[in-house]
């Protein structure tokens, strides 16, 4: 059953630099996006890419650059485009996918049935081109034969730029965006035009897109009654200040039963207690903290 | 939860120990160094140990050379990594390569999926331990690696009925002890609380496999119990379980077993749990390529 052990490793241990870890470490206090051991040698492949493009020697010097103003902020941006790899996919996140259908859709479910309320509010805030709204609507129409039997449901998708709001209204899409889908959804789901997948009707008319920017307050203002938030590798790019503020509209438009899903690896930690951290299978989201709320209201 | 009642013949089997298996004669003395001051502790003595067998040697160099426990340049013999690495660092590694001599015999639950949840759990014990500021997290490795013990000693009396404890678990994504208990009437803890006796296992390790699902039993090293029990939940919300995912959602903020710790020590309040998880993942990685790799991938 064991296999003839052999002293030779399989591979050597990859050793980061202290500057490297220094780096791993602004990027988590600042933006908020934590790269692990096991993503260690892939920063250091993005920060070598930087490196070369800015024309620098080490990454002691690349760490300088990421903290001295007037670069610091661009160039952090720069990196974090390298490491979010700056380009979505459909089922992007399978394990926060089945967290929200597998756990989070029936605790949802179940508090809004106390409400008396059979309708489902999703918004994906960041959305980009559409993958992740068109994503969500997806799952959510292959539970309409089971646990949304009888609700009804949209997918409210914003995002800031008005051009990706149009790419994703068009819903049309190449291999790379699909990759993730398995077979019988695509089929379902999507037809072909010519060498790109176009998004059904029935998946479209589910979902609504607007241009929206998060910092703008009376814009937030506006969005209310929310289930579920999916706001992924989007306030990485928000300074502390922005990013609180955000946080505390999203507070104000969900619901009390009411879930926050980051992008993998995202913190609230230091940002915000007005959510509670919760763990699901290979996932973590943020509930809203009752404490809080306790406190607010009493 | 319905709980059955557990089947005299079977408790009478565990307290009889016949057809439970012995504890590998390696892992022994490696525990009873754990009992001497480690000024007293003989660098020649475990290096012999280990080396004396080879296959455990191969494996302690496999782990040795793998990031999980620190190193940073390969190590070819069992001394060389005593000096890289330090005793205390082998001495976990020889535990833990030593504790996979009793796995083989298992029919129900594949030998790698077992061992890599234990291990995982121990070293993110261990990660968790340093970071609260527990004292002498290496000195408390060997009781979270054995937590679960009691795995084995339902495997050996009772296999079918904890096959079909496993499947329940499976089908219905509920932790394994709850499943136990409802298919066996015991569970995982309580079998394990026995052979640990059987065994002579030191008491705090007893209390370790006794109490690790439910910490405010242990009437002793609460806090010991409660690390391995926050990062056994961890392990099995990262996939790290016993071969499937369980259906849950938690908050640890809400966890008796956390709050208690945080009540303990000041510096989880506050802890950043989420960076905790993320480099948990990590870990994990490391984990499942060290193990895949001790067992060639068959797993």
């Amino acid at each position: 059953m064991i296999a003839a052990a052999s002293a030779a490793p399989a591979r050597l241990p990859f050793s980061p630099s202290p500057s490297l870890m220094q780096v791993r470490d602004l990027i988590y206090k600042t933006a908020g996006i934590f790269q692990s051991n096991n993503r260690l040698r892939f920063l250091d492949e993005q920060c070598q890419k930087r490196i070369k493009a800015l024309g620098l020697r080490t990454t002691r010097e690349y760490f300088d650059c990421l903290t001295t103003k007037p670069m610091a902020r661009g160039e952090l941006s720069s990196l974090l485009n390298e490491i979010t790899i700056g380009e979505t996919f459909f089922f992007r996140n399978q394990p926060q996918l089945d967290g929200i259908r597998n756990v989070v859709l029936p605790r949802v479910l179940e508090a809004k049935s106390r409400m008396h309320l059979r309708h489902l509010r999703v918004w994906s805030a960041g959305c980009s081109t559409g993958e992740e709204p068109y994503t969500l609507a997806i799952i959510l129409l292959e539970e309409c034969k089971a646990r949304l039997k009888g609700w009804t449901f949209e997918v409210v998708a914003t995002d800031l730029n008005q051009r990706s709001i149009a790419t994703a209204e068009a819903g049309t899409y190449g291999e790379y965006s699909v990759r993730n889908i398995e077979a019988s959804l695509r089929e379902k789901y999507f037809r072909f035009e010519g060498a790109q997948l176009q998004v059904m009707p029935e998946v479209r008319s589910k979902v609504r897109f607007t241009r929206l920017n998060l910092s703008e307050d009376a814009a937030m203002t506006s969005m209310t009654g929310v289930d579920i938030i999916l706001c992924c590798n989007v306030l990485i790019y928000f300074d502390l200040a922005s990013k609180k503020q955000v946080i505390h509209r999203f507070h104000s438009s969900l619901h009390n039963h009411g879930y926050l899903f980051l992008g993998h690896a995202e913190s609230l930690f230091g940002i915000s207690d007005e959510f509670q951290l919760v763990h699901l299978p290979s996932s973590t989201a943020y509930v809203k903290s009752e404490a809080r709320d306790q406190k607010e209201t009493g | 939860m319905t709980r059955m009642p557990c089947d005299p013949k079977l408790l009478q089997k565990l307290q009889s120990a016949r057809e439970l298996p012995t504890l590998p004669a390696v892992l022994i003395p490696l525990l009873q160094y754990l009992e001497r001051p480690l000024d007293s502790q003989d660098v020649h003595q475990i290096v012999d140990l280990i080396a004396k067998d080879e296959s455990l040697a191969a494996r302690c160099l496999q782990i040795a050379n793998s990031p999980l426990f620190g190193t940073t340049r390969e190590v070819e013999s069992i001394q060389s990594a005593v000096v890289v690495m330090g005793l205390e660092r082998i001495h976990q590694i020889a535990v833990s390569c030593s504790f996979l001599k009793l796995l083989p015999s298992m029919k129900d639950v594949s030998p790698s999926v077992f061992w890599a949840h234990s291990l995982g759990c121990a070293l993110v014990a261990r990660e968790f331990a340093g970071k609260i500021g527990f004292p002498d997290p290496g000195k408390a490795y060997s009781a979270w690696l054995l937590h679960d013990v009691g795995i084995i000693a339902l495997l050996a009396v009772a296999p079918e009925q904890f096959a079909t404890a496993l499947r329940l678990a499976r089908s219905e994504h509920i932790p394994l002890h709850e499943a136990e208990k409802r298919e066996l009437g015991i569970s995982h803890e309580e079998a394990g609380k026995i052979i640990a006796g059987i065994w002579h296992l030191p008491p705090e390790i007893a209390n370790v496999i006794a109490h690790h699902h439910s910490p405010d039993e242990a009437s002793k090293d609460h806090a010991l119990v409660s690390i391995v029990g926050f990062s056994d939940l961890l392990c099995r919300l990262n996939g790290i379980g016993y071969g499937y995912s369980e259906t849950q959602q938690t908050n640890f903020a809400e966890d008796p077993a956390f709050i208690g710790l945080a009540s303990q020590f000041a510096r989880i309040q506050p802890f950043d749990l989420a960076r905790f998880t993320f480099e948990t993942e990590g870990t994990l990685e490391e984990v499942r390529a060290v193990v895949s790799q001790v067992y060639g991938g068959k797993h």
